[in-house]
């Protein structure tokens, strides 16, 4: 991939076989498309790991953007 | 030998679709791996239980108006199917099966108000009337759905976007099964129409003197191909030419008997559309291109070169 950010298809998502999946949600439930079944081949949909970003810490770039990094990385650890 | 021809290439189309994609799956893997099973095979046979649908819907809508420019999207079925998925997505309608749902009710409620609009003194079945009919509930449904997407946010005009050009992305077991079971209703009353659709093209009346019931067929054959362009609709999108260029390319091999014609078509549109959707996933891996794009763009040279030799042979 060149372009930093771009829509792709789900079977290129199943190749990479992710384990956690980032999602910026202010919600607390996983995001629709994690019942599709088509999306079951996903390892973190499977798992049900979906890492729920709050969109005011981690959608907006500016001083803050430092506490996301640090948030992140905590959640990861777990 | 045509037919096996036709065969060949169709199951050519399926392999290639499941061999091919934008994830390189190696061949000795290829029966056991995920992506195969759960991606590459419902999408293959989704594309082309569609792609053979639209080909059958265009193949009896051109004899049923007698107008070489019909399509099963002509009659306003896009239009509305388009606008009920817009609609279902602006008003955050979730659900996997929300979209395709507003959709089908879109292209039925288009279907309803053409099919009233054509029936004339509340018995008769004018195709002319039906194709202006058509013709202008798209234009409204078009317009109401270019509103809409002015109006949204960034992000939903995308969806939205792709959804009007079509694509098969939606692809799962699911949609495969509803399609499998729900074409061949339409499919075969098309199929058991193809002899008084063969007599329709020597106009209405001499297709009464010589014995069918043509308000009985019009209205038979304009309801099912409508009903079966509406479930391709719902499921895919609105993927253009596959109904306009294959019953054309099919008519020049098999000539206009219908009880030929129509399975040739379903043949041809499943392989084109296999075909077009597997360029649509690779080419520009790993994005996809909407199918109609690519449906258009090899289906309308190829049906230029046709209609060329065709004018002067």
């Amino acid at each position: 991939m060149t372009a930093p950010s771009a829509q792709v298809s789900l079977e290129t998502i199943v190749a990479r076989d992710p384990h956690w999946i980032a999602v910026l949600s202010d919600s607390a439930v996983p995001p629709a498309f994690a019942k599709r079944r088509e999306w079951r081949a996903v390892r973190a949909v499977r798992d049900g790991h979906f890492l729920l970003l709050p969109g005011s810490l981690f959608g907006r770039p500016g001083p803050r953007s430092g506490d996301a990094i640090l948030q992140l990385r905590a959640r990861l650890a777990r | 030998m045509k037919w096996t021809l036709l065969v060949t290439v169709a199951v050519l189309a399926l392999l290639l679709s499941v061999v091919l994609g934008p994830a390189a799956v190696p061949l000795s893997e290829l029966l056991r791996s995920d992506i195969v099973w759960n991606l590459r095979a419902p999408r293959a046979l989704l594309a082309f239980l569609v792609g053979g649908s639209l080909g059958v819907a265009g193949a009896s809508l051109q004899a049923l108006v007698r107008n070489p420019l019909a399509d099963p999207f002509l009659l306003g079925l896009s239009g509305g199917a388009g606008l009920g998925a817009v609609l279902a997505i602006a008003l955050h309608l979730s659900g996997p099966w929300a979209l395709p749902i507003a959709a089908f009710i879109g292209a039925l409620a288009a279907l309803g108000l053409v099919y009233r609009l054509g029936l004339i003194g509340g018995a008769s079945l004018d195709p002319r009337i039906l194709l202006l009919g058509g013709v202008a509930i798209g234009a409204f449904a078009a317009a109401i759905t270019t509103a809409i997407v002015s109006l949204a946010d960034a992000a939903e005009l995308r969806n939205a976007f792709l959804w009007l050009w079509g694509g098969l992305s939606g692809a799962s077991w699911d949609s495969v099964l509803l399609v499998a079971l729900y074409a061949p209703i339409p499919l075969a009353v098309l199929l058991a129409a193809s002899r008084p659709l063969d007599l329709l093209a020597l106009g209405e009346e001499s297709a009464s003197y010589l014995g069918a019931d043509v308000e009985r067929v019009k209205r038979r054959v304009y309801l099912a191909a409508s009903l079966l362009t509406a479930a391709a609709v719902a499921v895919s999108g609105v993927i253009g030419f596959v109904g306009l260029v294959v019953p054309h390319i099919a008519r020049l091999t098999w000539g206009h008997r219908h009880r030929s014609l129509l399975p040739a078509a379903f043949l041809g549109g499943g392989a084109l559309l296999a075909f077009a959707d597997t360029l649509a996933r690779t080419v520009v891996a790993p994005r996809e291109l909407p199918v109609g794009v690519v449906t258009a763009l090899i289906g309308v040279p190829v049906f230029a070169v046709l209609l060329r030799r065709w004018t002067i042979a």
